[in-house]
């Protein structure tokens, strides 16, 4: 069972990266420049999939969980004050639409998504015996990690080139 | 915000090294750092409407 854990937190944290790396896609392919609030939304998956990388790199507990569960909040709050912002009729959008969503919206998708899995996985999670064994390390596991790190590092370089260390300007 | 991504990437970076307590404290403060940041932009678009 705990096996099954560790694949679905690596799972998680694979998806994450596939979204933040499709944000990046609509960044240079579209020369859309992201907002602040994006940024933020960022931010709050790159929190989610730390909670999960330090289930797959420590062993299942709950203040990993934790984590993910309060970044997938903190992001979410910054979508749905997004959508908010252009959900008036005859507003405009921000940004290119995919599947006929804003992006800011599928963020909110996402988050929802984080949230609803980590219930799942806490169903599955057992304290007395998930907290005494070790964590397995498999490919999948070193591959999520160097993914992560890799577009994290990607992103604090662009932010950085794209408004220097303080808030981004609208 | 920059600062905000590198923070994250040193809490990743020092779960490499296996210091798994202080990249959880590094990720939680970061969290709150973000959240200041949120609060930053609310105030600065309720300033601009009213």
């Amino acid at each position: 069972m705990k096996n099954l854990q560790q694949t679905f937190n690596e799972v998680i944290i694979l998806i994450i990266c596939g979204v933040l790396f499709s944000a990046y896609c609509v960044e240079f392919f579209w020369h859309e420049v992201p907002c602040p609030l994006c940024m933020l939304q960022r931010l709050g998956m790159v929190g989610a999939a730390s909670g999960c990388l330090l289930n797959v790199r420590f062993g299942i507990k709950m203040s990993h969980y934790g984590l993910s569960l309060l970044s997938s909040l903190v992001g979410g709050t910054v979508a749905l004050r997004q959508i908010s912002l252009h959900v008036c009729p005859g507003m405009p959008t921000f940004g290119f639409p995919v599947l006929g969503l804003s992006l800011y919206t599928w963020s909110f998708v996402v988050f929802a998504c984080v949230v609803l899995s980590i219930a799942g996985l806490l169903f599955l999670y057992d304290p007395l015996k998930d907290e005494q064994e070790a964590p397995t390390k498999n490919k999948l596991a070193t591959i999520s990690f160097g993914v992560l790190l890799a577009i994290t590092a990607a992103n604090a370089l662009t932010t950085f080139l794209h408004c220097g260390l303080g808030p981004c300007q609208e | 915000m920059a600062l905000l991504f590198l923070v994250f990437t040193i809490a990743i970076l020092l779960m490499a090294f296996n210091m798994r307590k202080a990249a959880l404290i590094v990720a939680v403060i970061n969290l709150l750092l973000i959240l200041a940041m949120f609060w930053h932009h609310v105030t600065d678009v309720l300033k601009i409407s009213l």
